[in-house]
C-alpha cells in the first residue's frame, strides 16, 4: 500500500503485486508525510495547516475514521496504541509538547486525551511491551525549530507519571521510530541550513540509531554519508532498513539499505556511493520517494512523475537492481509505502 | 433658377446650409472598439469643447465647418459638418493603447470579445473597489478570498490576465497577479476586458486576456455602510476647463467580516456553526489624475491592512496579518507626432504570523517603464524599455530589464478589414520573443471575424525563486508560450421596431500553450513547473437588448481546459465547465435598479483529473441594487440599497473558504450629475 499526500489524488492505495487497487480517498487539504501500518489498519496524520486530524484507515472494512487534533498541536507521527489506557491510537503533538491518545466509539469522530512530559517536541510514537515510546526531536518546534540538545526516546507507562529517558548521543532531529521485537530503529533527518535559500547547505546527514528497549541502551548509530540529508525509513520484509534521503542539494533522492544487526550499508550499490543501484527499464536511475523490500530483498520503490506527480510502484531486482515491473497506483504524490 | 436647383440638389443630398450656425451634438469614438473617448478636444472655428466620459459633445458650429479632434493616444481626426444630424467621429489609435471610457457594452472589436463596465454599475450593487467592478462583467471569473482577487477569463489562470490602469501594468512582478481589491472605485471610470492573447500589443503576461481599468472623471462624495461592520467613504473632486482637467480623490473602507458560517470540515459528527475570525480589513487610498490636450498624469497610492484567516477548520492562521502598500504613477505627453509615456510602480507587502508562528516575511517590488509611439505612414510604431526589481526577507535582490519594439496596422481590403500587429520583446535572461497577431473582419449586418495570435509570459520572480531547489529534479523554468490563440466570432446588431436595439454575439476559441508555468505541491512545499501542454477551448454567447431606460443582457459560456504533464491529464482549477448570467438595468430619472444573476457551474478546486471528488458544486448567485435619485441645490443625491447573494447560497469560491451569504449595503452619494 502507498500513502499519497501530494497533488490531487490523495489517500491510500491498496495495490496488488501487478495491478493498482482502489484508492481510499483523503481530503485535498491532507498534508501528511508518513503512515503506520499494522495488519490491515493504517494510521496517518495531517498538520495544523492541513486538516489537523488523525485518520484511522481500516483497509479491508473500509470507512475512514477521523479525530480532530487540539488546536495548534501540529500532529506528527502516530501509531496504534494497542489499548494503552484504552486508546486505539497514539499521536505525537509537536507544537504543544504532548502525546495524544485517541479513542474511537462505534461511530463518529474520535476523542483525544493528552499526556504531558513527553519531550520538548514529540515527533513519533510506537508501542512496545505495554508502553509507548516517544521520539523527542528536542527542539523548539512551536517556534523556529532551534535545537535544544540531543534527541531522546521517552518511555511512557500506562496510568503512570513515570518517564524513562534514553538520550541518543550526537543525534539531532530524530523524527521516526520503527519497532522490531525489542529493538527500536530511530531515524534522524540531520541538519540543513536554509538561511541563504535558495542556496541550501546540508550540515549533518541523517542517521539510524538502534536502541535496545529492554536494556534501554543505545546499541549504535550509523550516519548516512556526508552531503546527504533526511532519512525516511522503512523496515523491509528481508530484515533490512530501507532509508530514503536527499543525496544532493538539488534534492535528488537515493535509497540506502542498512543491515541493522551490523549497522552497515548493504545491497547492490552504485559505484563510489552507498546508495542502491536501481535502474529503470529505460536505463535511467530510479528515483524513489519512499522504498521498502519484500522477503527476497526486491526493492519496492515509490516513483512520482510529472508535474502532477503520478505515482507508480517500481519493483527492482535485489541482485541486479534492474526494473522487474511497474504498477501505476492511480494516486499522486506517494510519500510512504508498506507491504502487507 | 440656378439657386433653386442648387437648393433642390442640397435638399436631395441633405447638405446643410453652410451659413447656418447652431449647436451640433456628436460623439467621438475609438475606431477599433467603438467605445466613446473621454477628454478629447473638439475644436471648431467658434468654440472648443471637451468630450464627456461617454465621448459625447455639443459644440456651436456652422454648417460646413471642419471640426478638429485631438486626444492623447490617438491620431488627430478632422470632420467636416456636411450632413445634418448627430456627428460621429472615429479616431484611430496611435500605438499606445490608451483605454477609453465606455458607458455601454461594445459587441466586439478586432475580432475579439470585449466586455465593458462602468463604476456606476458596480456602485449600484454596493461595490467599492475594482474587484467589485470586475465582478459585474460577463465571462469574467472573479474569486475573492481574504480580500485578494483572482481573475480568470476563458480558462486562464490569474497570472495570465494582464491588468492595466490607464495603460500601466498592475501585475506584481513578484507574483504575476494583480490585486484589484486595493483600487478604490472612486478612482475609476470603468473597465474594458479584451479576451484572448494580446502579446502583440502588450508583450509578456497578456496570454489569457487584458483587463484595462481607466481612471474616472467627475466629482462625487459617497458613504456606505453594510453588513458585518463594513463602512466606506470615498470622494473625488474634479476641476475641468478648456485647458484641462484635474481630479483629486481618496477613499477609506473598513470592515470586520465576522460572519457566521457552517464548518463542514471538522471531524465532529455534525457540522458546527462558527464565526469567522481575523477576517477584518482597513483600506485607505488617494489619487490624482490630470489631463490636457498634450499630457496626462496619474498618481495612485493605497494601503491595506487585513487579517489572513485561513480555510475553515484551520486555526493556524488566526493570528496572521498582512499589510500592503501600493503606489502607481504615470505621465504621458506628446511631442509632435510622438507620444511618450513613463510609469513607475511600487508594491510593498508584509506578512506577520501570530504568536509563536513563522517569522514575518516582507517583499518589495518596483518597476520603471518608458515607451514612445508614433505613426509612420499606415503603421503605428511603438518601442520601450522597463526594469523590475524585487527584494525581501530571505529573498536576494533580483532585477530584470526588458525592451520591446512593435508595429500595428489596420487596412481596409474591400469588404474586409484586416488588422495586424507584431511585437518583439527581449527580456533579460530569456531569449527574444516575437508575438504576432492577425485579425480579419467583415463588417455587415452580421459581422464576422477571425483572429489568430501568439504570446508569451516570462517566469515571475517567485517562479524563479521557488523553482529551485524544490523539485526532485531541478529544471530551470522557461517562459510559457502561447503557440496558438484563435477565435472566430459572429456578431449582429439590429433594431426592433425603432424602440429598442438588440445585439448578439457568439465566439468560439482555442488557446494552446507550451511550457505553461503552473504551481504544484511538491515534496518540499509548492513550486512552479513547466507543463508541456495546456489547452483551453470553448464558446461564448451573449445577447443584449437596449431600449431607453432599460438594458437586459444574458450570456453563457462553455469551457474545457486541459493540462498534460506527460503522465496525467488535469484541469485548471476554478475554471467552470459552464458559466453564465444575466443582468437587467433600469435607469429612470428618479429610480435605477439592477438585478444580476451569475451562474457558475461545477469546477475543479485543484489541479487534477476531472472527477467529482475534486469539484465544487454549481452555484447561482443573485445580486440586487436599487437607487433613488433626487435633484437638490447641491447636486444629485443618490440613495443606494443593495443585497448581494440574495438567495443566501453562500458559495465557496475557493475551496473551504466560506462566504458571508446574504449581505446588505446602504449608501449615500452626492454628485453634480448622475454618478
Amino acid at each position: 500500500m502507498v500513502l499519497h499526500a501530494i497533488g490531487a489524488l490523495k489517500g491510500v492505495t491498496v495495490n496488488d503485486t501487478a495491478a493498482a487497487g482502489p484508492r481510499i480517498a483523503l481530503p485535498a487539504e491532507y498534508d501528511g508525510g508518513g503512515m503506520f501500518l499494522h495488519a490491515d489498519t493504517a494510521v496517518t496524520t495531517s498538520s495544523s495547516w492541513g486538516t489537523n486530524k488523525l485518520y484511522l484507515i481500516p483497509l479491508l472494512a473500509g470507512g475512514v475514521r477521523e479525530a480532530e487534533m487540539p488546536a495548534g498541536a501540529n500532529a506528527a507521527g502516530a501509531s496504534l496504541a494497542h489499548g494503552f489506557q484504552g486508546a486505539h491510537a497514539a499521536v505525537a503533538l509537536r507544537a504543544t509538547q504532548r502525546l495524544g491518545l485517541v479513542t474511537f466509539g462505534a461511530a463518529g469522530a474520535g476523542t483525544v486525551t493528552q499526556l504531558d512530559a513527553v519531550g520538548r517536541c514529540p515527533y513519533d510514537v510506537a508501542a512496545h511491551a505495554g508502553n509507548l515510546w516517544v521520539v523527542d526531536y528536542n527542539a523548539a518546534c512551536d517556534a523556529g525549530y532551534q535545537s535544544l540538545g540531543d534527541s531522546r526516546l521517552i518511555r511512557v507507562e500506562p496510568n503512570s507519571a513515570v518517564r524513562d529517558t534514553v538520550r541518543l548521543p550526537g543525534v539531532k532531529n530524530a523524527t521516526g521510530i520503527i519497532m522490531d521485537g525489542d529493538l527500536a530503529y530511530v531515524s534522524a533527518i540531520g541538519d540543513a541550513d536554509y538561511s541563504a535559500y535558495p542556496a541550501v547547505t546540508f550540515v549533518t546527514p541523517g542517521s539510524i540509531t538502534v536502541v535496545n528497549l529492554r536494556t534501554r541502551q543505545v546499541v549504535g548509530t550509523l550516519s548516512l554519508p556526508q552531503g546527504t540529508n533526511g532519512a525516511t525509513a522503512s523496515l523491509g520484509a528481508d530484515g533490512r532498513l530501507y532509508v530514503v534521503a536527499y543525496v544532493n542539494t538539488s534534492f535528488e533522492q537515493g535509497v540506502f539499505a542498512i543491515n541493522p544487526a551490523s549497522l552497515s550499508f548493504a545491497g547492490l550499490r552504485n559505484p563510489g556511493s552507498q546508495t542502491l543501484r536501481l535502474t529503470r527499464a529505460s536505463g535511467s536511475p530510479g528515483q524513489c520517494g519512499a522504498a521498502t523490500a519484500n522477503a527476497l530483498g526486491h526493492v519496492y520503490c515509490v516513483v512520482n512523475q510529472g508535474a502532477g506527480q503520478s505515482t507508480s510502484v517500481v519493483v527492482f531486482h535485489a541482485s541486479t537492481g534492474a526494473e522487474i515491473r511497474t504498477v501505476a497506483t492511480g494516486g499522486t504524490g506517494g510519500v510512504a509505502i508498506a507491504l502487507r | 433658377m440656378m439657386i433653386l436647383s442648387h437648393l433642390l440638389l442640397a435638399a436631395a443630398l441633405q447638405l446643410p446650409d453652410c451659413a447656418a450656425s447652431g449647436s451640433r451634438d456628436g460623439v467621438v469614438r475609438d475606431a477599433q472598439t467603438a467605445i466613446g473617448i473621454a477628454d478629447a478636444v473638439v475644436a471648431g472655428r467658434r468654440q472648443r469643447v471637451r468630450t464627456l466620459p461617454d465621448g459625447r459633445f455639443s459644440i456651436v458650429a456652422a454648417g460646413c465647418d471642419t471640426l478638429h479632434v485631438r486626444r492623447l493616444g490617438y491620431r488627430g481626426a478632422s470632420h467636416v459638418l456636411l450632413a445634418e444630424g448627430p456627428v460621429v467621429i472615429a479616431m484611430q489609435r496611435a500605438a499606445v493603447p490608451l483605454p477609453a471610457v465606455e458607458a455601454r457594452a461594445a459587441a466586439g472589436s478586432q475580432g475579439r470579445t470585449v466586455v465593458t463596465g462602468d463604476a456606476a454599475e458596480a456602485r449600484i450593487l454596493g461595490g467599492s473597489s475594482a474587484g467589485d467592478l470586475a465582478a459585474t462583467l460577463p465571462f469574467v471569473g472573479v474569486r475573492m478570498v481574504s480580500g485578494r482577487t483572482a481573475l480568470s477569463v476563458r480558462g486562464s489562470r490569474p497570472e495570465q490576465v494582464l491588468v492595466t490602469l490607464d495603460g500601466i501594468p498592475l501585475n506584481d512582478p513578484a507574483t504575476g497577479t494583480a490585486d484589484l481589491a486595493d483600487i478604490p472605485l472612486a478612482a475609476l471610470g470603468g473597465v474594458s476586458v479584451a479576451f484572448g492573447t494580446s502579446g502583440a500589443v502588450h508583450g509578456s503576461g497578456a496570454t489569457g486576456g487584458v483587463m484595462a481599468l481607466h481612471s474616472g472623471t467627475g466629482t462625487i462624495v459617497a458613504g456606505q455602510v453594510g453588513a458585518y461592520g463594513n463602512r466606506a467613504v470615498e470622494g473625488a473632486w474634479t476641476n475641468a476647463g478648456a485647458a484641462g482637467r484635474i481630479r483629486i480623490g481618496g477613499a477609506f473602507a473598513t470592515g470586520d467580516d465576522d460572519f457566521s458560517f457552517r464548518n463542514v470540515a471538522a471531524a465532529a459528527p455534525a457540522d458546527t456553526v462558527e464565526r469567522r475570525r481575523n477576517n477584518d480589513f482597513q483600506r485607505a487610498s488617494g489619487f490624482l489624475t490630470a489631463a490636457a490636450s498634450r499630457w496626462q498624469l496619474l498618481v495612485l497610492h493605497g494601503e491595506t491592512e487585513r487579517g489572513l484567516v485561513g480555510p475553515m477548520n484551520v486555526r493556524a492562521f488566526d493570528g496572521d496579518r498582512g499589510r500592503t502598500a501600493r503606489s502607481v504613477a504615470r505621465v504621458a505627453t506628446t511631442a509632435g507626432p510622438v507620444d511618450l509615456h513613463a510609469s513607475a510602480r511600487h508594491v510593498a507587502a508584509r506578512y506577520d504570523g501570530g504568536a509563536g508562528a513563522h517569522p514575518a516575511f516582507r517583499v518589495r517590488a518596483r518597476s520603471l517603464g518608458v515607451a514612445a509611439a508614433m505613426p509612420v505612414a499606415w503603421l503605428a510604431l511603438e518601442s520601450g524599455a522597463s526594469i523590475d526589481r524585487v527584494d525581501g526577507s530571505t529573498l536576494a535582490r533580483s532585477s530584470r530589464s526588458a525592451a520591446f519594439a512593435g508595429a500595428h496596422a489596420v487596412r481596409d481590403l474591400g469588404r474586409l478589414r484586416a488588422s495586424g500587429a507584431l511585437r518583439l520583446d527581449v527580456v533579460e535572461r530569456s531569449m527574444g520573443r516575437l508575438s504576432p497577431s492577425l485579425v480579419v473582419e467583415r463588417p455587415g449586418a452580421v459581422t464576422l471575424a477571425a483572429r489568430v495570435g501568439q504570446g508569451f509570459r516570462v517566469p515571475t520572480f517567485y517562479d524563479i525563486y521557488f523553482a529551485s531547489p524544490q523539485r526532485i529534479t531541478v529544471q530551470p523554468l522557461v517562459p510559457e508560450r502561447v503557440a496558438l490563440d484563435a477565435e472566430v466570432r459572429a456578431s449582429a446588431d439590429a433594431g426592433c421596431g425603432g424602440v429598442c436595439s438588440v445585439q448578439a454575439a457568439v465566439s468560439l476559441f482555442e488557446r494552446r500553450t507550451h511550457d505553461a508555468i503552473v504551481w504544484f505541491p511538491g515534496n518540499v512545499g509548492w513550486s512552479p513547473q513547466n507543463v508541456p501542454e495546456e489547452r483551453a477551448r470553448g464558446g461564448e454567447v451573449q445577447v443584449a437588448m437596449r431600449r431607453p431606460g432599460v438594458t437586459a443582457k444574458a450570456w453563457g459560456g462553455s469551457y474545457h481546459t486541459m493540462l498534460w504533464d506527460g503522465f496525467l491529464e488535469m484541469r485548471t482549477p476554478y475554471v467552470p465547465y459552464w458559466a453564465g448570467g444575466g443582468v437587467i438595468n433600469s435607469d429612470g430619472e428618479h429610480l435605477s435598479t439592477r438585478i444580476q444573476v451569475t451562474y457558475t457551474g461545477r469546477r475543479p478546486f485543484v489541479t487534477g483529473p476531472a472527477i467529482a471528488e475534486l469539484e465544487l458544486p454549481q452555484v447561482t448567485v443573485v445580486a440586487l441594487g436599487i437607487q433613488r435619485h433626487q435633484a437638490t441645490e447641491r447636486g444629485l443625491l443618490t440613495i443606494t440599497l443593495s443585497v448581494d447573494d440574495l438567495l443566501d447560497v453562500r458559495p465557496e469560491f475557493v475551496r473551504r473558504y466560506p462566504t458571508a451569504g446574504r449581505r446588505w449595503t446602504a449608501g449615500l452619494s452626492l454628485s453634480p450629475r448622475r454618478p
